[in-house]
């Protein structure tokens, strides 16, 4: 199993075992307390499951987390295991938390009751074609540090189908490769902190299979440069958004469609 | 015309959520703190809704709230829905507060929820469930009208 699980607990010991565990079960597991986290750090993650420890009768920061992930449409139908000190839930209230792939489970400090509720919320969501993430149309990553262009070029990809996720430097984006698979990454060259060269070198290092890389930049010099294999193709600046749509579509496939 | 909607809640994320996804070509989306939130804010605002959360076991500031502002003439009139996971509360007097033009959205929800409800109490029809023809954030598009 190579799903992609996300632990928020604030008790610290119970977070790094669950994430230890599952680790060891071939899991990628990130773990994080509720003051470290927010909707894009999962976004990067694009997990499987989602795990979130909070008291369920009270309004706080597990409520809130719980409610943005569900208002936004990118988080939306990831599915949800709380884990809380309720030990009594009406059937009615399950029945309406399940219809927003939200399970709810009495906390266990019994390992393995944890992880059997863990398969057991993974294998609902497979069934119910909520697919796991090494099934899932990968997302495309866009790294660029001029916002406006980021974020044009993020809607336009968004508007065809791709889930995008962005990076606004090398440094960055080296991170969130490390931390999820891309179908695509689409690089600018000029930038602070990484620039564009910088990250090719280190992501080249990595040994992890390598996603194609799409550069995107006005230098001048790149074709004279000696780029890694899987820089696959170079689109200079400016160019029409059809340009750069043909050459998406032949490494990223859209959600739907 | 401008729909005015006024949300008030005591989480800024949250708060920033609900404009996301309610701010559309025209509609207005002004946001408060519960700690913040005035009748003369509604006053100065006029809203054409109010969105506010309500809390199990923490009813006196939303729950004061609500009866200053069907207490006043000049705000009674206001829709509002409230968002909430008390649906024992919901099942016992929502009907009643039905006829003050108070109706309920049950938490967690998504977008799309938020976006039917919103729809709903805008029209004074609680049994309009027609389909959204368009959901924000679903097709890519920034901007859509509700």
């Amino acid at each position: 199993m190579e799903a992609c699980i996300v632990v928020i607990d604030n008790d610290d010991s119970m977070r790094v075992l669950v994430t230890s565990s599952l680790k060891e079960e071939g899991c990628r597991a990130f773990g994080y307390d509720y003051a470290h986290i927010d909707l894009a750090a999962v976004d990067q993650h694009q997990p499987d499951l989602i795990i979130l420890d909070f008291d369920f009768e009270n309004a706080g920061t597990g409520w809130e987390f719980l409610q943005l992930l569900k208002m936004d449409d990118a988080t939306a139908k990831i599915p949800i295991l709380v884990t809380t000190s309720i030990s009594l839930l009406s059937a009615e209230i399950r029945d309406y938390l399940l219809t927003l792939h939200i399970s709810v489970v009495h906390k266990s400090y019994d390992l393995k009751t944890y992880m059997m509720f863990i398969h057991k919320t993974l294998a609902e969501a497979s069934q119910s074609g909520l697919l796991l993430s090494g099934d899932r149309t990968l997302p495309i990553l866009v790294v660029d540090d001029t916002e406006d262009m980021r974020e044009a070029t993020t809607a336009i990809l968004r508007f065809e189908g791709y889930r995008v996720v962005t990076a606004n430097n090398g440094l960055v984006a080296l991170d969130t490769v490390s931390r999820a698979d891309y179908c695509l990454i689409l690089l600018d060259i000029g930038m602070p902190i990484m620039n564009g060269y910088e990250f090719l070198s280190a992501y080249e290092r990595q040994l992890r299979p390598h996603s194609p890389v799409i550069i995107l930049s006005a230098e001048h010099d790149i074709r004279s440069r000696v780029l890694p294999s899987f820089v696959v193709e170079l689109l200079p600046k400016p160019f029409h958004i059809s340009q750069l749509l043909k050459q998406v579509r032949k490494y990223a496939e859209p959600v739907e469609g | 015309m401008t729909t005015r909607i006024m949300v008030i809640n005591n989480s800024d994320n949250i708060l920033a959520m609900f404009r996301k996804i309610l701010e559309v070509d025209d509609c207005e989306v002004f946001l408060q703190l519960f700690l913040n939130s005035d009748l003369r804010d509604v006053r100065r605002i006029k809203p054409d809704l109010i969105i506010q959360d309500y809390y199990v076991g923490r009813e006196g500031v939303g729950w004061e709230f609500l009866q200053l502002l069907k207490m006043e003439d000049s705000t009674a009139a206001v829709p509002v829905l409230i968002c909430t996971t008390a649906i024992k509360l919901v099942q016992g007097i929502g009907a009643y507060l039905a006829t003050k033009q108070v109706t309920f959205l049950r938490k967690p929800f998504e977008s799309h929820d938020l976006v039917t409800a919103v729809r709903s109490a805008l029209q004074g029809d609680e049994e309009d469930s027609s389909p959204i023809p368009h959901l924000p954030g679903s097709d890519g598009t920034a901007k859509k009208k509700i």
